[in-house]
């Protein structure tokens, strides 16, 4: 390693970390200000690169591209905030995250749609191409030193509006009481308004100059995002300054892993670090001495709590859950008599997915703990089984420090490992995350999940980003899942068995104190409970389910990938609980198979489906508040 | 009888199912100082939530300046001149003193003496020493200073005061109300709340009392002092 390379590299890290801080500086103001979760915005990201692409192909000019891609997304930006997010202001973070994961389908599919799948490649500006000696031995791309100089001036730019003008300290006091900002005579909405756009407008900045430096292409946003994300975290929500270092640390970091590290640790490096920071200091590195008003918001009012209703409603629910039961039992006689073996498959994943979906509702309805990144849970008990399959196919050992297995395909030893690889990773990973709360709670177990995904797909024996092929079924004494009827049985067996479990551990005395935490923890704190520990349990015992679902998933589908792990997954499954309505158990079943069926037949109809999904969603979290088991129910059973 | 600054006719108003203000009236007429008076959870900071239009109401009129103001946004009714110092300051913490000050200042009317930052540090002379602090540093006395400077920099024609002196150490609650007398000899009109009945009955001229969300009793203060057994029925605890 020589002292040029070495600087380089630094200058490379240099220039992510400012990227990065274009990102994450318009994301935190909106954070902090308008108390907003925008998983949007890295679309304006896309927008800009797009935009200023096509702009420059066509005008040849990278000027007119620059401008017309800020204006653009700035433009958009205007009309996400008139549009959804001016609905969501007063609304949960809850409902803020799957309007905007909604907004990102759309997004997407929409770019898709426009410039096609192929990714696009921009041109370096011919006035910016060439290099620069820096020092003896050390020649540095003119672009690459133009993109630092351009976010180190909107840096200093930004931190003086901020710090220094009558807009900044608007900004700011907005950032801890709005509605005093208001009684002064100042046009919050307005306000608000110009902050969103400038932050998109931002974002389409990194998103132009990264035109030149990587590939443009749809999804694009969302790998960004969720480094800006952890940007947020680790340098505190609402910070800039902390916004600022922060993204420089993770761009060095990131950059300089790339080089030292062994590849595994490289590509989580960053997620190592935020986990580091979180359990020093869970508000961020540089959370203002009086933060603004990001607090966990209660998403009580999507939680329908069914034994709030009354007697009769409660035995309509009970034949109503009786009878979906009894049909799904019907499913694989169904699919047999109409020789249709696609009804079993798809019914066999709607099962496997309401395991994974009242996993999620144990702890985001019930414990008011929206993980964002369940996926992961699920993931690990599905690679868990394929790996220990895979050690008996190879016939290679699997050396766990001192512990050495043969690998097996039994499921008898396989799946109590994979399900508890699945708690000790829920264990793991609450441990850090719950010592922060609702937002960042939110954030870092995104974050978690993310890490997991890129370590399985970093290529390694275990298939790397083409997954993991299984090559048959686990093994039981006397029972063949071989018969996919008999794995939809048992599959079908283990549900009803974890709702039962879940439906008893809820209306528990432990049930009863995770959900007074969900509602107001530092009072049950007072009454001398470690709600620490209840959460934390709470966390594990859904990380079991989960790792249930990772196990029937793995078997169900003989293949295990990265995509299992995404937080794309991860998502689907929070849509799919907010489907069936949080806090209901029985929803979990109602929202996977709405989810699934609507996918399937919104696929079988265009492959752009969703450009349709997405508008749904956002028009479905704005209207129904309760999920389709809660609309079912009718009024009555909110807490 | 003078035409009044703000007129509340017979307002009603809700939080969500829980109905407050059933029939609010008052006046405040230009110049006056009005007390609003009445036990806790009679309505008197609803009443200001409403007029300052951080609560929508249900029925009834708000007039200011001969306009009805029911529907008005919030930053439009700041700018057409009701200046708030509310209930529990909410100043802003991680903002400094002079920014507290200078953050939302504004002299829409034109006025030819408006308020400036040095006829606020005039008025409040603690509040100088104090204008690089943040928010957050201040004790409760000098965040209330603070309160009533920002409203005033905005160069209200009326102010209102919710609480001002609730929980100040008397030496302090004493700077609070020579500055309200000083105000009102310049010929501000202000609205206030407060439990200081002896201030209030010597500085204000007429009080509303208000009792179950309804007005029940409206009289300068003199007729109030002549009827002591007001005090026991609206009042006392």
């Amino acid at each position: 390693m020589t002292l040029p390379l070495l600087i380089e590299q630094m200058l490379n890290g240099l220039q992510s970390g400012v990227m990065l801080f274009l990102i994450a500086s318009g994301l935190t103001l909106v954070l902090g200000i308008m108390n907003f979760v925008n998983l949007a915005h890295g679309s304006f990201y896309m927008i800009g690169a797009f935009t200023a692409v096509s702009l420059q192909l066509w005008t040849g000019s990278f000027v007119v591209a620059a401008v017309g891609a800020c204006v653009c997304a700035a433009v958009a930006g205007l009309a996400v905030e008139y549009v959804c997010a001016r609905r969501l202001y007063a609304r949960s973070h809850l409902d803020q995250v799957l309007v905007t994961f909604g907004l990102i389908y759309l997004f997407n599919e929409s770019m898709r749609l426009i410039f096609g799948p192929q990714p696009l490649a921009s041109p370096i500006p011919p006035l910016l191409n060439g290099s620069v000696t820096l020092l003896p031995g050390l020649q540095y791309p003119l672009f690459r030193l133009t993109v630092i100089g351009v976010g180190l001036v909107v840096a200093a730019g930004m931190s003086f509006v901020v710090m220094r003008t009558r807009l900044g300290m608007l900004i700011r006091a907005g950032a801890s009481d709005r509605g005093m900002i208001a009684v002064l005579g100042v046009n919050i909405t307005w306000l608000y308004s110009l902050v969103f756009a400038f932050g998109a407008a931002l974002a389409a900045l990194a998103g132009l100059m990264s035109g030149p430096l990587y590939s443009v292409n749809v999804g694009m946003g969302e790998n960004i995002l969720i480094m800006a994300l952890v940007v947020i975290v680790v340098g505190g929500i609402g910070s800039l300054k902390g916004a600022f270092y922060a993204a420089i640390v993770i761009g060095l970091i990131d950059t300089l892993g790339r080089l030292f590290l062994p590849s595994a640790i490289a590509t989580i490096a960053i997620y190592i670090f935020m986990a580091g920071v979180l359990f020093v200091r869970p508000q961020g590195l540089f959370a203002a001495s009086a933060p603004p008003q990001v607090e966990a918001r209660d998403n009580g009012n999507r939680v329908t709590i069914l034994w709030s209703l009354s007697k009769s409603r409660q035995r309509v629910t009970a034949s109503v859950v009786g009878l979906c039961m009894i049909a799904l039992a019907l499913v694989p006689t169904l699919s047999a008599w109409l020789d249709d073996p696609f009804l079993l498959r798809l019914f066999l994943r709607i099962v496997i997915f309401a395991l994974m979906v009242l996993s999620l509702d144990l702890v985001a309805g019930f414990g008011g703990l929206v993980s964002f990144g369940h996926a992961a849970f699920v993931g690990t008990g599905a690679y868990a089984v394929a790996i220990l399959g895979w050690h008996l196919d190879h016939g290679e050992p699997l050396a766990l420090g001192p512990i050495v297995l043969a690998g097996t395909h039994d499921a008898l030893v396989a799946w109590p490992l994979a399900i508890a690889s699945a708690a000790a990773m829920a264990l793991a990973i609450g441990a850090i995350a719950l010592r922060t709360s609702g937002l960042y709670f939110i954030m870092s177990t995104l974050a978690f999940a993310q890490m997991l995904f890129y370590l399985a797909s970093t290529p390694s024996i275990y298939g790397g980003e083409d997954g993991l092929q299984i090559s048959q079924r686990s093994t039981l004494p006397f029972i063949d899942l071989g018969n996919r009827p008999t794995l939809y049985y048992l599959a079908l067996g283990l549900l009803a068995l974890c709702l039962l479990l879940c439906w008893r551990l809820v209306n528990s005395r432990f049930g009863m104190i995770v959900q007074a935490c969900r509602q107001n923890e530092r009072r049950v704190r007072a009454l001398g409970v470690r709600t620490y520990l209840y959460k934390l349990l709470l966390f594990v015992i859904s990380g079991v389910i989960a790792g249930v679902a990772g196990v029937l998933l793995a078997n169900a589908e003989l293949l295990v990938s990265p995509a299992d792990l995404s937080w794309t997954r991860s998502g689907s499954i929070l849509i799919m609980a907010i489907f069936g309505g949080l806090g209901t158990l029985f929803g979990s079943v109602v929202g996977a198979g709405t989810y699934l069926m609507l996918e399937f037949s919104l696929s079988e109809w265009t492959q752009h489906w969703q450009i349709v999904f997405g508008p749904m969603l956002i028009v479905f979290v704005l209207l129904a508040r309760r999920g389709l088991f809660g609309l079912v129910l009718g009024r009555g059973g909110s807490t | 009888m003078m035409e009044s600054l703000l007129r509340l006719e017979a307002v009603q108003a809700s939080y969500g199912q829980s109905r407050i203000l059933f029939d609010v009236s008052l006046t405040v007429g230009p110049g006056e100082m009005v007390g609003l008076l009445g036990r806790n959870g009679m309505g008197k900071t609803t009443t200001v939530r409403a007029v300052t239009g951080q609560l929508p109401t249900l029925g009834g009129d708000i007039i200011f300046k001969g306009r009805s103001i029911r529907s008005t946004p919030s930053h439009l009714l700041g700018r057409m001149g009701i200046g708030l110092v509310p209930e529990g300051r909410r100043i802003f913490p991680n903002l400094t003193v002079r920014e507290n000050l200078v953050a939302a200042a504004a002299n829409r009317s034109g006025r030819p003496d408006p308020w400036t930052l040095e006829r606020v540090l005039a008025l409040f002379p603690r509040l100088g020493e104090r204008l690089g602090n943040w928010g957050s540093q201040l004790s409760g006395g000098e965040q209330q200073m603070l309160a009533v400077g920002r409203a005033l920099m905005i160069n209200p024609d009326l102010l209102i005061l919710d609480e001002a002196t609730e929980g100040l150490a008397p030496i302090v609650r004493d700077v609070i109300w020579s500055a309200l007398r000083q105000l009102k000899s310049e010929g501000l009109s202000i609205l206030v709340i407060d439990r200081n009945l002896r201030q209030m009955m010597e500085v204000g001229d007429r009080h509303h009392i208000i009792e179950k969300g309804r007005t029940v009793w409206s009289g300068p203060s003199q007729a109030f002092l002549s009827e002591p057994s007001l005090k026991g029925r609206y009042l006392s605890v």
